[in-house]
């Protein structure tokens, strides 16, 4: 298919295709709900999600805000760079986006290195089963967006992928956009907010 | 597609300043439903920078922004009734 004609503006042609965006909707729902779950019980023991989230680190969590958004521009700029004929460009943003992406997952990984040295796991008390499951969920998401990164830069830069062949790096761009999202409402809520 | 560089980095520039923002508000700050509705409000707004930008829904269906609308409507919802 020629990408130049396809239209966007068509509903069932949204940018990336449309089995994506049925993903990231499905994703964000199960996600908002998870948050509201949280929200509902640190109403009930308000005291205690308190003293918990004061074993969060808010810089480290503001350093891996700041790392996954640097991130998703990379990836923009490559899509962009892609859809320009500049396929070289577009894999050094790529290749950018992906060890950001690592960063993340090394910054975070040690903090959940921290967390388990003080005894701090999964059973430990109701705010700290929400904050695994929560920022484990999402964990699990850069993790297989990194794969998929690393799949299209290595087919990208066996020339799979140029000019009028882009669909691929822009869906894998949507999900890699969508693990910014998921963090962008997760980090206030476990973070920031007492 | 080439005038899409200065709106992404302009994107990137506003998500930063409002991450710091929310950091800076946030500081010392406890329980008060002023922080909430910010916070809710500016992740709100960062989540419409990504999605309209960087995942170019600026240019897809009216459709598909309404529904994400719709989630983030549920999100402040949910921050500010069940808190």
């Amino acid at each position: 298919m020629n990408m130049e004609q396809i239209d966007h503006k068509k509903f069932f042609y949204p940018p990336g295709g449309i089995l994506i965006w049925m993903i990231i909707l499905v994703e964000l729902v199960t996600f908002t709900a998870g948050i509201g779950a949280f929200v509902w019980q640190r109403s009930l023991a308000p005291g205690l999600f308190a003293e918990s989230q004061q074993h969060l680190s808010t810089t480290t969590g503001l350093i891996n805000t700041l790392v996954l958004l640097t991130s998703g521009y990379f990836m923009a700029e490559a899509v962009r760079f892609l859809k320009l004929g500049e396929t070289r460009e577009s894999l050094r943003r790529m290749l950018a986006a992906l060890l950001l992406g690592i960063a993340f997952l090394t910054i975070k990984g040690n903090e959940y290195a921290g967390k388990l040295a003080q005894g701090l796991d999964l059973t430990h008390d109701t705010f700290f089963t929400f904050y695994w499951l929560l920022t484990g969920f999402h964990f699990m998401h850069v993790l297989a967006g990194s794969v998929i990164i690393s799949v299209l830069a290595l087919k990208t830069r066996r020339g799979a992928y140029h000019q009028n062949n882009y669909l691929d790096i822009e869906t894998g761009a949507a999900f890699w956009h969508l693990c910014d999202i998921i963090w962008l409402l997760l980090f206030p809520v476990l973070y920031l907010m007492k | 597609m080439k005038h899409y560089e200065k709106y992404n980095r302009w994107a990137w520039a506003l998500l930063v300043l409002l991450t710091a923002v929310s950091g800076f508000v946030a500081f010392g700050q406890e329980g008060k439903t002023a922080l909430v509705l910010i916070l809710g409000i500016s992740a709100c707004a960062k989540v419409l920078v990504v999605v309209c930008q960087f995942m170019e829904m600026k240019k897809a269906h009216g459709a598909w922004l309404v529904l994400i609308g719709l989630i983030l409507l549920a999100y402040l919802a949910l921050l500010f009734v069940l808190r």
